[in-house]
């Protein structure tokens, strides 16, 4: 009887430190999907290359600060940039002189090459429709990712073609003091919702 | 010959307590190891909520935050995020004026 009930208490014993071993890899994968996540969030809304930039009423082309939470829409046609959606997401990618718009990138946001992430944006747009970036993040969430960092990110999105620049990445400080002020005649950024989600590839 | 202490009662009983109290120790730890939720979301947090309501004009209460870090008795702690801007209407030509301070504070709980 006795041997038995070692043979189980064995057994057991290398059960519950396998059990162990299984979660400190869990957690592992967890603090790190969770960092780089944060990371990521942090980027999105305050990363040069992704947000909005300020510029000089009186020289439209001098930028003269970034504006964290506001991001530019996507709204040039691809043949302006490529003539694809594939061409146009790496058009920008390396700061051409006559950009016209910021895509998304996972390299802009921190995110190593065995890491994915999703983009959804609600609102952004004056009738409330959503607005459009362009990512090379994945079209779809993750079906059977087991960690998933999530965060919904509370944005602007500016999508006004600036007259003296034909871009929306630029907003004039004349339209951010508008839209400061409750002067919706003249603000072309609009509350958004970015749901973003970051998992490490399996 | 005597039988020894492996097999005798009181080895018995003795392995037999081991197992059932490394059970009752372990079996609620594993169960809350396993039924953890995989997927965190964070929603809404304070400095994003409070730089589109400076941008689009509304005040803390407009967006469900509060413009001083009193009342929070149902928290264990305030958190408030400051933001500051000139008064345009009291500045001169010389681009000085007085600021307005906006303070955006929610409620928070410490962690457990």
């Amino acid at each position: 009887m006795s041997l038995i009930l070692i043979v189980v208490a064995i057994g057991l014993v290398m059960q519950l430190s396998e059990i162990e071993n299984y979660n400190f890899k869990d957690k592992e994968l967890k603090d790190e999907t969770q960092a780089i996540g944060k990371s990521a969030s942090a980027l999105f809304v305050n990363n040069p290359k992704l947000v909005c930039e300020l510029t000089d009423y009186r020289d439209e082309n001098k930028v003269l600060s970034y504006i964290s939470n506001c991001i530019p829409e996507w709204a040039v046609a691809t043949a302006d940039c490529g003539g694809s959606i594939t061409a146009c997401k790496t058009w920008d990618k390396y700061g051409k002189n006559h950009r016209a718009f910021k895509p998304v990138l996972k390299e802009f946001l921190g995110l190593p090459a065995n890491y994915s992430c999703y983009i959804k944006v609600t609102g952004g747009k004056a009738d409330s429709s959503d607005a459009l970036l362009l990512s090379d993040c994945e079209l779809s969430p993750p079906a059977i990712a087991k960690n998933v960092y999530g965060i919904d990110l509370n944005v602007m999105i500016h999508n006004e073609i600036n007259p003296g620049t034909g871009k929306t990445i630029t907003v004039g400080k004349n339209e951010l003091e508008a839209c400061i002020k409750g002067d919706t005649a003249n603000c072309f950024m609009y509350p958004a919702t970015i749901k973003f989600l970051v998992w490490k590839n399996d | 010959m005597t039988k020894g202490f492996i097999f005798s009662t009181d080895a018995v009983i003795g392995i037999a307590t081991v197992i059932i109290v490394s059970l009752i120790l372990t079996l609620p730890y594993s169960i809350e190891e396993g039924s953890e939720a995989n997927i965190s979301f964070i929603k809404q947090e304070l400095p994003n909520k409070a730089m589109v309501a400076f941008y689009s004009n509304n005040t803390a209460e407009e967006i469900g935050l509060s413009s001083d870090n009193s009342d929070f008795n149902n928290f264990d702690y305030a958190e408030c995020f400051v933001l500051y801007d000139y008064n345009y209407d009291s500045q001169t030509v010389y681009g000085q004026g007085t600021l307005n301070e906006k303070k955006f504070c929610m409620g928070k709980r410490a962690l457990r």
